[in-house]
């Protein structure tokens, strides 16, 4: 029991020390075409930009795309938002990826992080995972998992960075 | 261009090379010949405790391929079957004998295996992922043992079995062959086995042989669960001690086919130092 | 644990003295704890009882930023795994840390590191924590990218095995060489070549047989990407590797997975193929089924997620298995006939494995004194086998399935989806596959091959979603799967009826009944009843549970774990920062 206090000390400490923001590190993901990016040089020239992982097997990741995917033009026009999907499925599915993405009708823009190299650098556990990104680049929230409803709430702090605000609620 | 071609080739080129092909002729040893009687110094026999069960259908190739094992080192090879885990469950009509036992169930949490078949060999690797180990490397395992030559501790067993009370009794004597400088906190333990007992088992194919013959049964403990210790046993190499114990058979056990097995081990390592077996007289 | 909190304390330091611009510190933490009630009717003789009655695990990963430098540690801890998981996770420690280092035209790892070459058959290091599967190398990772489109990676190391290493090294090569960013075509077309050699050194005793110290495996893989075609295809060669799953037999291995997928507007066709033929690839030839795996197998079968079809999923077989699956999907547009006012989206999907087609080489080990005739004939110490083309005798797998998804209103949406299998139990989950299934086999004595325990399982699931108001959800599972399938505890039909309500952003509270009324074993037809809750505050995440869990079957690798049905509370608390 000792040991999970002292964790759970250290682990306080660490979190209340995270004052600085994230950036997306550099390490290669894979676009659909085949060519290989670095997380690093996803931008969206000084806009918001929100970063969902997800996996086609993933029922809550594809229900939290779908419901953002019927509000997106409206996202776009309003706040000049971008979203970029990064499907974690590993080689068993990842040829399924591109298929699927066009069954679901979705136009975002989306990549392959094979064997979870990109996810494992961000600490994402579990998916879905959304990070949400402020003009600069940095990683101003993140949330896991979805319920219905839930992109509201995440589309509220869109519209705040939009406006040039900050978001406390990290 | 080329040049980055150049160096994935060699690199390519040199990775191949390091790769062995096993020919035909060599793949399959011979494990007798030098295995034989060794004159001097009793020599360290190896002591295979088997986890397996009744409705593990891989476990009669562990079965098969311990029996391949004590036919390559003669006399050197001991062996507790000990039917435990899920496995174990007699799941009647087809598959009724129930070979668990408490002593049987206690080594199996002590060595909390994977599952079944596998076991331990001489309970090395105490504290590793590789303290109970894959039927697959005990070969290897017990080879390794073997070729460590004269036992530490030399073990002569005399036995006795009255077959109207049908008790056993065994007398063990414990003789140092060197001096024991690593200081062991030393237990004893007698077990009794037996063999030639038939019952459903299921197969690798899944299919039952209701006639499978199971050998090395683990019946009871002599004296407790994980044995007893070696009192007064000093660590000079002509020091010896000896202990008695002895334990009633059930009616259904057949005597004739009763081992007894004996082995000593050191309880700061669980590393077993010797082991010998004898069979009951009728 | 001393070495454990001066790491913790180096980097939480570290953050303190040099103050935000000196790089970042992030991770995460799970935890998960089970008290276990005695539950006579699903385990009649507490052998899936544990003694500790609470069992505990946790993971901290903490993850170091500076510019172009990342450092990482994770600290596990197992007081002890939980019933099902392997129980070689025992005690605490620290199982993965590393340095990396990202510079123009390198990135250099050194430590723990996660890698997969291609599409994974020679080289995957990867995790898998509901599986309790972690390879991980520790050793030195170099990548190197002299100009885009061009990629070298070299890795040499030794692979985990629970809290300590694997005596085998492990060493690599890869090379990628993506033509339309090198060669700057001015096209839509793009092919990607690839290579890799893996090769391991393993030392091996045993007084049967001479086991290969150096084995190597190469791959050679192109892709051709338009904007609708995506054509795929790996080839790869393994030399011989005599080990207890291919029942030590020396024949080279190979492995062929091709996959491809055509998407025009709203239409998306897949097909993928594979031939699997003694590809088990590890880096012990003699150990558990989970450990130490180099290579992965993709199985080329849909992943099932819903619990009832989750029961019967596939896993591939590594040493010899051949299958296909062929895919559609269609998005029918809103305001046609079939799309309605919303939109229609329907996927189906078919997929088969089969043994490979075989001539089994036998030799005979031993005569019989008395009757002068073979007792005992193996494939082991040979070739094995011959393979022909043709699909094998033994029927492994059929997935057929189709799902439809529509929104019918503002307020409702569904998914339907059937499932149709034909499962093999005695190929997919007792491993009587690839070379082991010379005992299913048509031989002299069988001509036919003896009958496996196989047989047809059909399921349906609706998925049913409400928005009763903003943020608020009722989610609707009804499950059905009908089978006269039994293996061991396992079979029969069931039902399942899932009810999760959910307040947007932080609760939900779901009530789950899983009912296997149709159970060979009539002690076993019981009702499987849990209730969970779960409040989300941002990336945190904690969940209780309570209720009786029924058996799950999860597979991986060619290996399938059975995690025993439970009963009792468990809590779960996951965090990011």
């Amino acid at each position: 029991m000792k040991k999970w206090i002292a964790l759970f000390a250290l682990l306080a400490v660490s979190l209340g020390n995270t004052n600085s923001n994230g950036k997306m590190p550099d390490i290669k993901i894979k676009d659909l075409n085949g060519s290989l990016i670095s997380a690093s040089s996803l931008t969206n020239n000084g806009k918001p930009m929100v970063v969902s992982f997800w996996a086609t097997w993933c029922k809550p990741c594809v229900r939290e795309l779908n419901a953002i995917n019927e509000q997106i033009v409206d996202w776009e026009d309003e706040t000049g938002v971008k979203l970029v999907a990064i499907s974690i499925d590993d080689s068993r599915q990842s040829a399924r990826v591109r298929p699927f993405v066009a069954s679901q009708g979705w136009e975002y823009e989306v990549y392959l992080d094979e064997n979870s190299e990109l996810r494992r650098a961000l600490n994402v556990n579990n998916i879905p995972h959304t990070f949400l990104l402020n003009g600069a680049g940095e990683i101003v929230w993140q949330h896991n998992g979805y319920f219905p409803g839930d992109e509201d709430h995440l589309y509220e702090l869109v519209q705040k960075l939009a406006k040039g605000e900050t978001i406390e609620h990290k | 261009m080329k040049r980055h071609i150049f160096f994935a080739l060699s690199t390519l080129i040199l990775l191949s090379i390091s790769c062995d092909k096993v020919p035909v002729d060599e793949r399959v040893k011979d494990p007798t010949g030098n295995n034989g009687p060794v004159d001097g110094p009793q020599q360290r026999a190896v002591l295979i405790e088997e986890f397996t069960g009744i409705t593990c259908n891989n476990c009669p190739k562990a079965a098969d391929e311990i029996k391949k094992i004590e036919g390559a080192f003669p006399g050197r090879v001991h062996t507790i079957g000990i039917h435990a885990s899920n496995f174990a469950i007699p799941q009647p009509p087809d598959y009724p004998a129930d070979f668990r036992t408490g002593v049987g169930t206690d080594i199996y949490n002590f060595a909390n295996p994977f599952g079944v078949p596998s076991g331990l060999i001489d309970r090395t690797d105490y504290n590793t992922a590789t303290f109970s180990k894959p039927y697959g490397s005990f070969d290897g395992e017990v080879q390794q043992l073997i070729e460590t030559g004269a036992a530490d501790i030399a073990i002569a067993l005399e036995v006795s079995y009255d077959a109207s009370a049908k008790r056993a009794s065994i007398s063990a004597t414990f003789s140092n062959q060197k001096t024991l400088d690593y200081a062991p906190e030393l237990y004893w333990m007698a077990v009794l086995t037996e063999n030639k007992i038939i019952a459903a088992q299921k197969l690798p194919d899944n299919s039952k042989d209701p006639d499978y013959e199971h050998n090395h049964v683990l019946r009871a403990s002599f004296n407790g669960n994980f044995g007893l210790p070696l009192t007064n046993h000093g660590f000079g190499p002509d020091n010896s001690s000896t202990a008695d114990a002895s334990l009633t058979l059930d009616n259904d056990w057949v005597a004739a086919n009763c081992e007894v097995i004996v082995f000593v081990y050191d309880a700061n390592t669980q590393e077993v130092i010797q082991s010998a077996a004898i069979d009951l007289p009728e | 644990m001393k070495k454990l909190l001066t790491v913790l304390l180096v980097f939480t330091g570290s953050t303190f003295l040099f103050a935000q611009n000196f790089g970042r510190i992030s991770g995460n933490f799970q935890t998960d704890f089970q008290y276990y009630l005695r539950d006579t009717l699903i385990d009649p003789l507490g052998e899936a009882y544990p003694d500790e009655r609470l069992l505990g695990t946790g993971f901290l990963n903490l993850t170091y930023q500076r510019d172009n430098f990342i450092a990482g540690i994770r600290y596990e801890n197992y007081q002890n795994n939980r019933v099902g998981l392997p129980q070689d996770y025992k005690g605490e420690g620290i199982t993965y840390r590393y340095a990396r280092f990202i510079k123009d035209k390198w990135d250099i790892t050194a430590g723990n590191f996660y890698e997969q070459f291609g599409s994974g058959i020679i080289l995957r290091a990867y995790e898998e924590r509901g599986l309790g599967l972690d390879n991980n190398l520790d050793g030195v990772r170099t990548i190197y990218t002299p100009m885009e489109g061009l990629t070298f990676k070299g890795v040499i190391g030794r692979q985990r095995n629970f809290f300590e290493k694997s005596n085998t090294i492990v060493r690599g090569f890869d090379t990628e060489w993506s033509l339309r960013n090198t060669l700057q075509w001015e096209s839509t077309t793009n092919v990607i070549l690839g290579a890799g050699l893996v090769s391991k050194f393993q030392e091996v005793t045993s007084p049967f047989y001479t086991y290969p110290q150096n084995v190597a495996a190469g791959a050679f893989r192109g892709t051709v990407i338009t904007p609708t075609l995506n054509f795929s295809a790996e080839y790869a060669y393994k030399a011989n590797d005599p080990s207890t799953d291919n029942e030590i037999i020396y024949k080279p291995g190979h492995a062929l997975y091709i996959s491809s997928s055509y998407t025009r507007g709203s239409l998306g066709l897949t097909g993928e193929i594979k031939y699997y033929d003694n590809f088990s690839f590890r880096s012990e030839p003699n150990t558990q089924p989970q450990q130490l795996l180099i290579g992965y197998l993709p199985s080329a079968t849909t992943l099932h997620t819903y619990a009832l079809p989750a029961l019967y999923s596939y896993n591939t077989s590594l040493t010899g298995e051949q299958g296909f699956q062929l895919g559609a999907s269609y998005y029918f547009k809103r305001g046609t006939p079939l799309g309605g006012k919303y939109g229609l989206k329907v996927e189906a999907s078919l997929a088969q494995s089969y043994s490979l087609n075989k001539d089994y080489e036998y030799r005979v080990t031993a005569i019989d004194s008395v009757t002068n005739l073979p007792t005992d004939s193996t494939v082991s110490g040979t070739d094995g086998y011959t393979t022909n083309f043709g699909l094998g005798p033994i029927k492994y797998f059929q997935d057929f399935h189709i799902q439809v998804k529509k929104k019918l209103s503002k307020k409702v949406s569904i998914t339907g989806t059937y499932y149709n299998f034909y499962f093999n139990s005695d190929a997919i989950r007792k491993g009587t596959a690839g070379v082991a299934d010379y005992q299913l086999y048509p031989n002299a004595d069988n001509p036919n091959g003896l009958e496996p325990n196989a047989f047809p399982v059909n399921a349906i699931v609706l998925d049913i979603l409400w928005k009763l108001k903003p943020g608020h959800s009722l989610r609707t599972e009804i499950q059905g799967l009908w089978t006269d399938g039994q293996d061991d505890r396992f079979g029969g039909d069931w039902a399942l009826l899932l009810l999760e309500y959910s307040i947007a952003p932080h609760w939900f509270l779901a009530v789950q009944d899983a009912y296997n009324y149709g159970n060979g074993l009539e002690e076993l037809q019981i009702h499987y009843l849990s209730v969970n809750a779960g409040y989300t505050l941002g990336t945190t995440r904690l969940q209780v549970g309570y209720g009786r869990q029924q058996e799950g079957v999860f597979c991986v690798g060619g290996i399938c774990r059975v995690v025993p049905a439970s009963n009792g509370f468990t809590l779960s608390l996951t965090t990011n920062f």
